[in-house]
């Protein structure tokens, strides 16, 4: 019949069975600290991900709409709401003239249906090729060639029809590109030049569809986009252009970022405080169950040095005790961890009503190595103490301590 | 004993949260939902939805999704609908099942029982992904939440099922050598 | 001679004074020899027998086993020379609960590399001791008398050239006292050298030579 050798690591194996209760116990107190550490920074970098991508994603400096839908515009940008209104195109002329305007381009929304004669419920938005500055550099990041007439560019949210087309207003459409995710409402949003959307805005006037009264589309636009001079500040030049042009509104991007980035901020400093806190009352626990369990084991520590086991042998023992549970504890409460936040990403950040953005997998596996870590390391850094400390005492005092 | 209470009520319980869970806890669209419309209906009611400048009458596609598990166009009901209707049958199998390995004390029948607990939780993984599917926009609750916990359920019970199964296999043949 | 210890002396400081455990003790044991020390509680036999497994460190004198002096102060000397040299039989019960009895027998062999086969030499001293079929079991389901068999298999499993039994057979009945004490002169008589300290006078019955130990100090008694 041939056993297995007793090495150090079956020696520790078998002491932790036979203390199953105790052993599951702290492995569950490592694995709630590895859920912490390794979920709470996947949330964390998936927060500061969304949040630095809807910075840079709205590119123009300011927003002129029509006087009143200053809350509307908000609902397009964050949520990606279907909005539609219009005023003459003769004011991005006047905004122009403005003092620290730098440059403009003016938009068309529209939106479609939920009905037969369209696949999707979005925001339409026609944009001049010629004078953008905001969605080109956009799309060119995923997309090299110019965006065409009768081509469209959808946001990451946007569901395509099986043979990559849109249908809006009863006719079909060929998707040029698909953008990345930016967790804003421009994620279900569909982009076009003008000229396509003069097609679609023809589209919807056949099926009874009136977005405007009698006004040509050609002559009304929705929003003018701003750039401003860097040496002029953001709300003054606003200031400027409510002063100078009438009946409208001014919105600044940044300042609704800003807004938004304080919740954020608020939350990830939250998550962070909480691991700390949650690590360091992990190590206290462990370091007192270890303290007074292996205070229990002094007879068989005893033991173990009069057959002849060096005080390196013994706190290897012990070290390997530690070790097991706290790795177990660790791939556990990640793997958990895992299962409970990357299915449910989206879910996640519509919840937290939050931008939100899955990190990279090579920043997932940099945050899993350090979770891992974190959680590995307690184990052994909790035990040494009591582990050194027993190996020392005299072997002979020890034994007469433990009967 | 102890093989048979644990796995038993695991199964019980992994079958009861796929059965009941897409009409409770973690719900398709439309769980509340009673109207039933024809598509003519529903046309000329997105029409008079306001069509004039100014008007703030278009709802945010969110908000449309969780009032009404139907398509307001072509007036079918929404395919995690029938996902639901589906899991529920399926989630039900799996618990009854998870009680007969309780009853039972015989190896090989727990055997047969896991396996087919094994097969029921593929289908419960097949259908909210490729049999039938949820609703396609990503912000929808039946494709955000719904289809990833169902994935997840089934899963485990698929893992549990066949683990279970293995170390039976290796019980049963302790068993025949002792014999 | 196996072992030789020239003026042995442990001293400890109690207060203000200090005494001697252990006073200037002599002693030389041969292969065959199966020695008894009997004594009252705190005459200081058991700090003698601990200071020959180096378990405490004496404060003067000579020890030397096979020629060598095992007087060190490295950690891995000692532990490497209580594993492979003695076979230490501690006062009480000694055995690892969390182990089988094959493996609480087995156990001392692993701590250092050696050739053979552990399980094939535990089951052999497992069956001289008169318990081959308790070596899937544990400790707890076993009697005193068993319990004191599976440590003196324990303590033979690395071959030792002397046995250090520290009261093997204080806290058994008088039957298993007498299996054990046989046990013993079955040991010595297969050449290994034992050492036993006692306070039962039935027991200095065996062997071959009785020492008295008092206040620290060694005598030998007449057999």
């Amino acid at each position: 019949m041939k056993q297995k050798s007793l090495s150090d690591r079956r020696l520790a194996i078998n002491n932790l069975k036979r203390k199953i209760f105790r052993t599951t116990c702290l492995g569950i107190v490592v694995a709630m600290l590895s859920f912490t550490l390794f979920g709470g920074s996947i949330l964390t970098a998936s927060l500061k991900n969304g949040m630095s991508s809807m910075k840079q994603r709205f590119g123009a400096d300011l927003m002129v709409v029509p006087k009143g839908y200053e809350a509307q515009t908000e609902g397009i940008l964050l949520k990606g709401e279907p909005k539609y209104f219009y005023f003459d195109k003769s004011v991005a002329e006047e905004i122009a003239k403005v003092e620290g305007v730098e440059l403009v381009t003016s938009q068309f929304f529209l939106t479609s249906l939920s009905a037969a004669c369209c696949s999707t419920k979005v925001q339409l938005i026609g944009f001049n090729p010629k004078t953008d500055f905001v969605i080109q550099p956009w799309v060119s990041k995923t997309y090299s060639g110019a965006i065409g007439d009768g081509q469209l560019i959808v946001g990451s949210d946007i569901v395509l029809e099986n043979n990559n087309t849109l249908k809006f207003y009863g006719q079909s459409y060929p998707i040029a590109a698909q953008l990345e995710k930016t967790s804003t409402g421009l994620d279900s949003s569909v982009f076009m030049n003008m000229d396509t959307m003069q097609k679609l805005f023809a589209g919807a006037k056949k099926v009874g569809m009136y977005f405007l009264d009698e006004q040509k589309p050609g002559s009304s636009i929705s929003t003018v986009l701003v750039k401003i001079d860097k040496n002029y500040d953001a709300e003054i030049v606003a200031k400027n252009i409510r002063s100078t042009v009438s009946k409208v509104e001014v919105v600044v991007p940044q300042k609704m970022i800003s807004s938004i980035a304080k919740n954020l901020d608020s939350l990830v400093i939250y998550i962070q405080i909480f691991s700390i806190v949650l690590w360091i009352l992990a190590a206290v626990i462990l370091g007192i169950v270890f303290s007074v369990t292996i205070n229990e084991r002094k007879k068989e520590f005893a033991v173990l040095r009069i057959l002849g086991a060096t005080r390196k042998k013994l706190i290897g023992i012990l070290l390997t005790e530690s070790l097991f549970i706290s790795i177990t504890g660790g791939i556990v409460g990640t793997l958990i961890a895992s299962i409970s936040i990357f299915p449910f990403s989206t879910y996640i950040g519509d919840k937290l009503q939050l931008p939100y953005i899955q990190p990279h997998t090579s920043t997932i596996l940099e945050i899993l190595v350090l979770s891992l870590l974190l959680s590995i390391v307690i184990g052994p850094l909790t035990s040494g103490y009591s582990a050194i400390k027993i190996s020392r005492a005299e072997t002979y005092i020890t034994m007469r301590e433990g009967e | 004993m102890k093989n048979r209470v644990i796995t038993g009520v695991l199964f019980i319980i992994l079958g009861a949260l796929i059965a009941f869970g897409p009409i409770t806890i973690f719900p398709v669209c439309g769980v509340n939902a009673t109207q039933q419309m024809t598509g003519d209906e529903m046309d000329k009611k997105s029409e008079k939805e306001g069509m004039q400048m100014g008007d703030d009458k278009s709802d945010s596609s969110k908000a449309t999704d969780t009032k009404s598990t139907m398509d307001m166009g072509t007036g079918m009901v929404m395919k995690c609908h029938w996902t639901a209707n589906v899991e529920l049958g399926i989630g039900i199998i799996i618990a009854l099942l998870g009680a007969f390995i309780i009853i039972f004390q015989s190896v090989q029948i727990r055997i047969g029982f896991n396996i087919a607990i094994a097969l029921n939780g593929i289908l419960a993984l097949l259908i909210p992904t490729t049999l039938i599917g949820v609703c396609d926009g990503v912000h929808m609750h039946c494709h955000s939440l719904t289809q990833p916990v169902l994935v997840i359920l089934s899963s485990a019970v698929i893992i549990a099922a066949v683990a279970n199964t293995i170390y039976l296999f290796g019980i049963n043949r302790k068993e025949q050598v002792k014999v | 001679m196996l072992l030789e210890i020239k003026k042995l002396t442990k001293e400890y400081k109690r207060g203000a004074s200090s005494f001697k455990a252990v006073d200037n003790v002599d002693l030389s044991i041969s292969e065959d020899d199966f020695v008894s020390i009997i004594g009252r509680s705190g005459s200081g036999k058991s700090t003698f027998l601990n200071m020959i497994a180096s378990l405490i460190i004496p404060t003067s004198g000579s020890l030397e086993l096979e020629g060598q002096n095992i007087l060190s102060k490295k950690d891995k000397v000692t532990s490497f020379y209580r594993n492979s040299k003695i076979g230490y039989i501690p006062q009480g019960y000694s055995t690892l609960s969390n182990l089988t009895v094959l493996d609480n027998v087995r156990l001392p062999f692993f701590f250092y590399k050696r050739e053979g086969d552990a399980t094939e030499k535990a089951l052999d001293l497992l069956e001289k001791v008169g318990i081959p079929h308790l070596a899937q079991s544990y400790p707890k389901e076993l009697s005193g008398g068993e319990l004191r068999r599976v440590s003196i298999a324990r303590a033979l499993i690395n071959s030792p050239a002397i046995l250090l039994a520290d009261e093997p057979t204080s806290d058994l009945d008088s039957l298993t006292t007498t299996d054990i004490m046989q046990l013993f002169e079955q040991i010595s008589q297969n050449g290994t050298a034992i050492l036993m300290v006692t306070h039962e006078l039935d027991t200095v019955n065996y062997g071959n030579s009785v020492y008295v130990m008092n206040s620290g100090v060694l005598t030998k008694r007449n057999k």
